[in-house]
């Protein structure tokens, strides 16, 4: 009898393991969340450092795809007036180009993906697109944390230039959002991100505040989203290097 | 398959680089997000069409301390046959400059109104008397956004061409050369009263610019410290003597251009054309006989041109090469005045190129940067007899390295002719990442005193500044 428990048992827990969703799985049902077409969102940036709020920063942000391709213009309003605009394609190169309030644009090079965004602690890595067969995703376990019950998905990418050695990402299991993301360099965690009040603006699963912290407490970066609209029309001309 | 994979929400917000398959579809709204804060307040729902209302701008202290050796007499300006000096050193401090600036723009993304104002308030009692109190509007115009249209009615800046310094191709954009080079840009270039029209085809332009009413470059006052300085020539004295704009009347002073831009991977790309008053200075030598002694005095003069060029820049690993040239087959010149023949300068046309190629080179991302750029124009008829251009053979450097996040910058920035004459621009600030930056930068004039920047090599100057911008 006593075996018989133990091989019903058996039977139930590698059904349990027959089933469970692997890390690359998760990642997939994440990545088929859906997004924006387009968007046009106001932000304000407070970057602290030693616990001190250091700089506030104000910028638009107008975004729409193009088929595979999007372009994003940025607009610094606060402190310094400066225009981002970036063609991203899928089968090649970014291209980026700068204006300030008193030049005229200019053709940049993409900048140091392991560089910081505009003095915060955000990278311009972090604010690249990816390509989910870049990554190879193990599973974790399961872990609770303020945003709720999560997936932990580690990732790591496969080749290329390696701005972090790891990545672990801490999937909701209610909706597969990405709701914290640590980053890890020279295997120490090197800061993590968490996202919060997120809410689902028309249809599209958004955080209204993000904040990038370092792991000892002494810096972070917080963006809060004043305003939000996606899927609306987009002048095609805000991303003609000629109107900015 | 791409998506936002880490951080969707950041991307979403911020770059949105989120390629996936097209035609989504809106998901029903979620459960809410458990054990997640509430929304900190603001409007983050969809709604009507934003209205824009911007403004922004800074104030500024901007000071000139002078350390030049000073001028000697047969320095001095001359009107009339007389000696004029040029009042200098009098004070520590050769100019105290109140400067604020306003940027306001109201609307909509569509549709909407831009005024830029400088504002500039000199304490009296120093030398910055050649400089008035003053506002100007570079920027004042209405704009209409289409997507394939951009409109632009009233004063604003247009600004052509891919090099950092000086552009052969920025036709319209008169410069305000009145402290040299010592103006930020914003301040530099100057509006013009235009209408400006672009279409828009994907990663194509085409605009399309009419100034009815020409403006004119401006140059320094007869008794500003900034005054050009000639050589002697021909053993006879040869005084600026600055004077109104003589820019041609009724009908010719219309100005008018166009210019087809696109990109094509890597590299940017114009061809343009252009019909009106020439940017460039003609400094015109005319006798005086009517003092004691007979005196040639320079003065500035303006005449039409018409011009083709074309511009380019490719950003390749970490640098951005750029290089554009603007040819005029009717560009003025000054001819070279034969006294032996009791012939005196003149204003003929001629053929005329102006080159210029340069890089950006990012070293270290933002942090640290070097800038290089070439200048070259010439007259293509040979031999010709005209004067040289004023302003060629220059060489531009600038190397720029920041510490401490990027708050403090070092920067030293040259200019050098092929006469071996130069300006050295060392500078050194701090922005405090609140809005306040403070700045220090150095002048250094160099060379013999017949070439461009020799010609200065008594007027060194310290510029300080503080800056609040809001």
């Amino acid at each position: 009898m006593k075996r018989m428990i133990i091989c019903v048992a058996s039977i139930i827990a590698g059904a349990g393991v027959l089933y469970a969703l692997t890390g690359r799985e998760i990642m997939e049902k994440s990545d088929a969340l859906p997004d924006p077409a387009s968007t046009e969102s106001r932000a304000v940036m407070k970057i602290y450092r030693n616990g001190a709020l250091k700089e506030t920063k104000e910028f638009q942000m107008y975004s729409k795809k193009y088929g595979q391709d999007s372009r994003v213009l940025i607009r610094f309003i606060r402190p310094t007036k400066i225009k981002f605009l970036t063609h991203s394609y899928k089968s090649r190169e970014d291209l980026q180009w700068l204006k300030t309030s008193s030049g005229k644009p200019k053709k940049i090079v993409g900048s140091d993906s392991g560089k910081p965004f505009v003095l915060s602690h955000f990278f311009y890595e972090d604010l690249k697109g990816r390509e989910i067969d870049d990554y190879n995703y193990t599973l974790r376990g399961e872990e609770s944390i303020p945003g709720g019950e999560c997936y932990k998905v580690e990732a790591a990418k496969k080749s290329g230039d390696k701005v972090y050695d790891r990545i672990e990402l801490f999937v909701r299991k209610s909706d597969y959002f990405v709701v914290r993301v640590n980053f890890y360099q020279k295997g120490k965690l090197l800061k993590f991100l968490t996202n919060y009040d997120i809410k689902s603006i028309d249809g599209i699963l958004t955080p209204l505040r993000m904040v990038m912290s370092l792991p000892d407490g002494k810096g972070k970066t917080e963006i809060t989203v004043t305003s939000v609209k996606h899927n609306i029309p987009v002048n095609d001309s805000l991303f003609n290097k000629g109107t900015l | 398959m791409r998506g936002f994979l880490f951080i969707r929400a950041a991307l979403i917000l911020t770059l949105a680089v989120c390629i996936g398959p097209p035609g989504l579809h809106a998901q029903d709204t979620p459960e809410d997000s458990e054990g997640i804060e509430e929304p900190s307040g603001g409007d983050a729902e969809g709604g009507e069409k934003e209205k824009l209302w911007e403004l922004s701008g800074y104030v500024e202290s901007e000071n000139f301390i002078m350390f030049g050796r000073g001028l000697k007499k047969s320095e001095y300006l001359c009107v009339s046959g007389k000696p004029a000096k040029v009042e200098r050193n009098q004070h520590l401090f050769n100019k105290v400059e109140a400067h604020g600036y306003l940027d306001l723009r109201v609307g909509t993304d569509t549709i909407h109104a831009r005024g830029a104002v400088h504002g500039y308030l000199y304490p009296t009692g120093n030398e910055a008397e050649y400089l008035k109190n003053r506002f100007l509007a570079n920027e004042l115009y209405l704009r209409w956004l289409t997507a394939h249209t951009d409109l632009k009615i009233g004063t604003q800046t247009i600004r052509w061409g891919t090099a950092d310094v000086i552009n052969p191709t920025s036709y319209f954009t008169p410069l305000d050369l009145r402290e040299v080079f010592f103006k930020d840009e914003d301040e530099m270039f100057l509006g013009v009263h235009a209408v400006s029209l672009a279409l828009l085809f994907g990663d194509y332009s085409l605009q399309l610019v009419c100034e009815p009413i020409a403006s004119a470059t401006l140059l320094p006052s007869t008794y500003s410290p900034w005054y050009v300085k000639l050589s002697r020539r021909h053993h006879v004295p040869l005084h600026y003597y600055y004077r109104a704009p003589d820019i041609p009347k009724s009908g010719a002073n219309i100005c008018y251009g166009g210019r087809f831009s696109g990109s094509a991977s890597i590299v940017d790309f114009s061809f343009s054309a252009y019909r009106g008053i020439d940017r460039d200075v003609l400094l015109m030598p005319t006798v005086d006989i009517r003092g004691p002694l007979t005196t040639v005095y320079v003065t500035p003069r303006y005449r039409n041109l018409t011009c083709v060029g074309f511009d380019i820049a490719v950003a390749t690993g970490d640098i951005t090469l750029q290089a554009e040239a603007a040819y005029s087959f009717n560009k003025n010149g000054v001819t070279q005045p034969d006294l032996q023949r009791a012939s005196f300068s003149g204003i003929e046309p001629t053929h005329y190129l102006n080159m210029a190629a340069g890089l950006n080179w990012l070293i270290d991302g933002e942090d640290f940067n070097v800038t290089l750029e070439i200048n070259k124009s010439m007259y293509l008829v040979r031999p010709h007899r005209f004067i040289d251009p004023l302003i060629s053979d220059l060489v531009i450097a600038r190397v720029e390295k920041r510490f401490l996040n990027s708050s403090l910058r070092v920067r030293l920035q040259g200019m050098m002719t092929l006469d071996l004459d130069f300006l050295l621009m060392p500078s050194i600030g701090y922005d405090f990442r609140n809005g306040l930056l403070i700045e220090a930068e150095g002048g250094i004039f160099g060379g013999s005193p017949e070439t461009l920047f020799g010609s200065y090599n008594s007027r060194d100057i310290i510029r300080v500044r503080a800056k609040y911008q809001f």
